[in-house]
């Protein structure tokens, strides 16, 4: 009888079940990524989220290596297998015969509980590569929990897996260690991006290949595979357009604080952002899957006109070099005759670690965009300006230095469906509902006083911000304490329609 | 219905509101232009992305 297809093995020989999989020798070395992805396993802070065992699918035909395996290894002289692995872990502890026990109960018409039970301790996959220099491949593991103020939603996809016709289910955000020979960092940074919004607007995820393939279509500086020589941030736009998204790109340049705002809203907006940071004369890409939510705020502009938002106090980025979600924070660096935005790796599990990050700042930034969101992030901090003002007056000075506005862009379903769950006076939010025709998608601007929800400013994201019609964009102004209403409209008679106050 | 957790998120105490005068309805459209002004500064700075920049290789 054949090997079976899923052999179970405990998660303390990871390493060496990677090793077994990409068919290296005894003499291997596991790269920076395979110990990495070990260490972020093991070192979950929820303890029952903690690896235990791991079930060993081969051979596993993956389609994004199977892309690269037919453009680029078939035709070399000594190719690697056309098949990879999976590697499925759970924080449950079973054997074989446990994992042979649950799928007899499966197969004899007990699927959906086992289905619950296994899915309960499944924490993804890791796809194993035959190329024992680069092994991992396509990569989806569960994030660590909400604590600590980290939120990952709602850039992180809800994903699903079948280990032999076991559905589960979760949420990641996909990562693939960079294989020269197909690809750059840059394209496997774009690769996570577009797999995200790919999936959100209903089409099927790229593979890196055809994200390189793209980039290079229109743009040519050098060949296509082998990609070693990496790719120029017009190539990167380029792919995004060659997707059906609309590439939106910024730079810190000596405004940190506007580049985070932008940052932070679109990461709030469920959109990877790819940053292109500057090490040295070298740039390297990776991708943001989430943010740590810091204690203090970011203040853009002097006083009395300060936009103040939260601070990102960490990112959670894949790095191809290191491993998906990992830690690193950016801190606004300004001298006489600059100002900059400085990505540091913490010295986590590998020493070298920092190294990776040393003197390097962020430089670029690209957000593949739904095509008709036309009002942009940079658009929404315009707007928070123009009304700055308006709620700076009506809570008077002492409040003023407490109030936060925060961004976001989202679906007009999932902004009423949150607005509905806050409580608040739903006699006010039906009038507005039924009387504000919304976008598909509206951009939200939140005012907080102390952290607590004072109003939402709901704008129509289908046209640009004009300033010959400064605020065309704003549908509605949502006020939570109704006392405020009679007085905002006043207040704001030159600057928005009165019948746009609720 | 709502929960108590997310009717907590909403403001609370605040002071009633103050009566509003035509000198500050003037200043407020005044100041909100000024500062819509400054905002703009900036984020024509982080999006005069320039060809030289296109350029640049990510590796």
């Amino acid at each position: 009888m054949d090997q079976p297809s899923c052999v179970i093995r405990a998660f303390a020989h990871f390493v060496d079940v990677v090793r077994e999989c990409c068919g290296a020798g005894t003499a291997w070395t596991a790269p920076r990524q395979v110990k990495y992805l070990q260490s972020y396993l093991e070192t979950n802070d929820d303890e029952e989220k903690r690896p235990k065992t791991l079930v060993i699918e081969r051979p596993y035909v993956d389609r994004h290596y199977l892309e690269e395996y037919t453009t680029y290894y078939a035709t070399s002289l000594r190719p690697p297998n056309p098949h990879a692995s999976r590697i499925h872990v759970f924080s449950s502890d079973f054997d074989q015969a446990g994992w042979e026990e649950q799928l007899v109960q499966a197969a004899g018409g007990d699927l959906l509980t086992v289905q619950r039970e296994l899915n309960q301790s499944y924490l993804g996959f890791i796809t194993i590569r035959p190329l024992p220099n680069t092994p991992v491949g396509r990569t989806l593991l569960r994030t660590y929990g909400g604590a600590k103020g980290r939120k990952y939603q709602p850039v992180i996809q809800a994903c699903s897996a079948r280990i032999l016709g076991i559905e589960l289910k979760f949420d990641a955000l996909p990562f693939v260690q960079q294989d020269q020979g197909v690809g750059a960092c840059a394209s496997v940074a774009l690769w996570a991006s577009l797999a995200k919004v790919a999936r959100a607007t209903g089409m099927r995820a790229p593979t890196p290949f055809a994200v390189t393939q793209a980039a290079t279509k229109n743009w040519v500086t050098d060949r296509v595979v082998p990609a070693a020589g990496g790719l120029e941030l017009g190539q990167l736009a380029n792919a995004v357009r060659e997707f059906g998204f609309a590439p939106y790109t910024v730079k810190v340049n000596d405004h940190p604080q506007m580049f985070l705002w932008t940052l932070k809203v679109y990461l709030n907006s469920g959109v990877p952002a790819i940053l292109l940071l500057g090490i040295g004369q070298e740039m390297h890409a990776i991708t943001v899957a989430g943010y740590r939510e810091g204690t203090s705020s970011i203040e853009i502009g002097e006083a009395p006109r300060v936009h103040r938002f939260g601070s990102l106090a960490r990112i959670y980025a894949h790095d191809d070099r290191i491993g998906p979600y990992s830690k690193m924070s950016l801190s606004e660096t300004e001298k006489q005759e600059w100002k900059r935005l400085e990505v540091v790796r913490p010295a986590v599990d590998d020493p070298s670690d920092v190294d990776l990050t040393k003197d390097s700042n962020v430089t670029y930034a690209i957000y593949p965009l739904y095509p008709k969101l036309r009002l942009s992030a940079s658009d929404l901090a315009t707007l928070a300006g123009g009304l700055g003002p308006l709620f700076n007056q009506l809570l008077g000075k002492d409040l003023a230095n407490a109030i936060t506005t925060e961004g976001s862009f989202l679906l007009n379903g999932e902004y009423l469906k949150d607005l509905y769950s806050l409580g608040g006076d739903g006699k006010r939010i039906a009038q507005m509902v039924q009387h504000t025709r919304l976008s598909r998608y509206v951009g939200l601007l939140r005012w907080f006083l102390n952290g607590e929800i004072l109003a939402d400013v709901v704008c129509d994201t289908t046209d640009i911000y004009r300033e010959t019609e400064p605020y065309g964009a704003v549908l509605a102004v949502l006020l939570f304490d109704s006392r405020y209403v009679e007085p905002a409209k006043k207040m704001a008679k030159d600057l928005v329609e009165e019948d746009r106050f609720y | 219905m709502a929960t108590n957790e997310s009717k907590s998120k909403l403001v609370r105490n605040l002071p009633a509101p103050a009566e509003v005068t035509d000198k500050e309805r003037q200043a407020v459209a005044l100041e909100a232009k000024t500062w819509r002004a400054e905002v703009m500064t900036k984020v024509a700075a982080i999006e005069a992305v320039t060809e030289t920049d296109l350029k640049a290789r990510a590796r």
